[in-house]
């Protein structure tokens, strides 16, 4: 990359004054996407930097009876910092995957969820636990659902010269939360793609139930979980299977990876069968 | 670009490219030896530093973030009472580092140290973590780190002894 322009706003509407005038500029808040993997893809091409560590409001986390607000400059340690008793997960366990805790301090919540070549590891347990995205831009702002960050095809779609502000997160707990990284990530934080799951029993039935996994693509097979949605716990073995198979060939089908589409099965399987104790 | 930030201590300013690790200027324009740039990717942990009091990787950081920071290389952490609690402890332990981590690890060791709250089992590992270090026994180096953090919470880095 190379770089003809650094702007450092303090504030929002400065920032998005700059977007206006230069909708090509790169938004860099911890950066740490940026000075690897995706360093590449922005080539020889002069680029202009938007230098996100200055404004003090998108670091603000804010605590509310049903929700979580955090900035998008919220560093991942400062999320792993919040108290136990707080119920996130699985957006937790997703956060500790990303990196070393020195990595976690400079890596932000947002510059996970916004990367544009490939869903990054929070965004699968986000998308589990249905946040929301407050997006701005010159015409505004917006909270959307962290869905509408997904195109037609499952992959990134991220709206040019706008700015992500805050990720919403419910905190109503789930009953069972699992996260995994599908493969391994030799360098950085860059896993070829993450498994996140959650559920919620009631009476020993399985009433809400989230099953995803997100690479370059996001994979979510709603027919999957609404067919268990009201299943008796234990489930049986048949069904375990029949949910690791329709995973994987889902996974496949989204061009995951055999690699990461076996893996995202098995921890399908094993989720489900894992819930079995807990939600009795 | 002009990059005007405090480097262990001192004032410094000199031209760079924004994108320039600062690993890179570290080592090129400072002279700075005891940072490693190893892998360039925030995975070996070499090259840790203390940015604004935040363990970072510094191969992750380019040149205009720092900008009206303040960096702490090892050079600069030598030379405060948290390295001679660290250095204490790993003496006393028997931890051995080669030359070529030593440096991370006892800046690793020491933000523990530095952090507001007592560090858990679980901090500790999380932060050594950080460094990939295969010349040491880990055991050792966690049990000098629990030594030290123990010692701090009574007030008197002395018990490391």
């Amino acid at each position: 990359m190379r770089v003809d322009e650094v702007a450092a706003p303090q504030t929002v509407a400065e920032a998005l004054a700059i977007l206006k005038r230069r909708p090509d500029a790169v938004p860099w808040a911890g950066g740490t996407l940026l000075m690897t993997v995706e360093s590449a893809a922005f080539g020889d091409k002069p680029a202009s930097l938007l230098d996100l560590g200055g404004i003090a409001e998108l670091t603000v986390i804010n605590r509310s009876d049903r929700y979580l607000e955090l900035g998008a400059c919220v560093s991942l340690s400062a999320i792993l910092a919040l108290p136990r008793s707080l119920s996130l997960e699985p957006l937790r366990g997703a956060a500790g995957l990303v990196g070393t805790a020195s990595v976690r301090n400079l890596a932000t919540i947002g510059g996970n969820v916004a990367a544009r070549g490939s869903f990054m590891t929070c965004f699968s347990a986000l998308a589990c636990m249905d946040a929301a995205m407050e997006i701005r831009d010159a015409s505004g702002s917006r909270w959307s659902s962290i869905h509408t960050l997904v195109d037609e095809d499952g992959r990134p779609r991220f709206p040019r010269a706008a700015l992500l502000t805050r990720i919403r997160v419910p905190t109503a707990p789930w009953d069972a939360a699992s996260v995994h990284p599908l493969g391994m990530a030799p360098r950085g934080e860059a896993y070829p793609a993450t498994f996140a799951a959650a559920a919620r029993f009631e009476k020993e039935t399985i009433s809400e139930l989230r099953l995803l996994a997100a690479g370059k693509r996001l994979v979510r097979d709603r027919a999957l979980e609404l067919s268990l949605v009201g299943k008796r716990l234990p489930l049986s073995a048949k069904d375990v299977d029949a949910a690791r198979s329709a995973a994987r060939d889902e996974a496949i089908e989204a061009e995951l990876g055999a690699g990461p589409a076996s893996l995202y099965g098995t921890y399908v399987a094993s989720f489900l069968a894992s819930i079995q104790e807990e939600g009795r | 670009m002009t990059i005007d930030f405090i480097l262990n201590g001192e004032d410094v300013s000199l031209k760079a490219d924004p994108l320039e690790r600062l690993s890179d200027l570290l080592r090129e324009r400072f002279g700075l030896s005891s940072l490693m740039s190893d892998c360039l990717a925030g995975f070996c942990g070499k090259c840790v530093v203390y940015l604004d009091g935040r363990l970072v990787n510094s191969c992750l950081v380019p040149a205009f973030k720092v900008r009206g920071s303040e960096v702490v290389s090892f050079e600069g952490f030598k030379s405060t009472d948290t390295f001679d609690a660290v250095s204490r402890a790993f003496n006393d332990a028997g931890a051995e580092f080669c030359g070529f981590c030593d440096a991370a690890v006892f800046m690793a060791a020491g933000s523990l140290l530095d952090s507001a709250e007592r560090p858990g089992e679980d901090d500790i590992e999380e932060t050594m973590s950080t460094v990939y270090c295969r010349c040491s026994t880990p055991s050792i180096t966690l049990g000098a780190i629990r030594g030290a953090v123990e010692a701090k919470a009574g007030g008197k880095y002395d018990r490391a002894r």
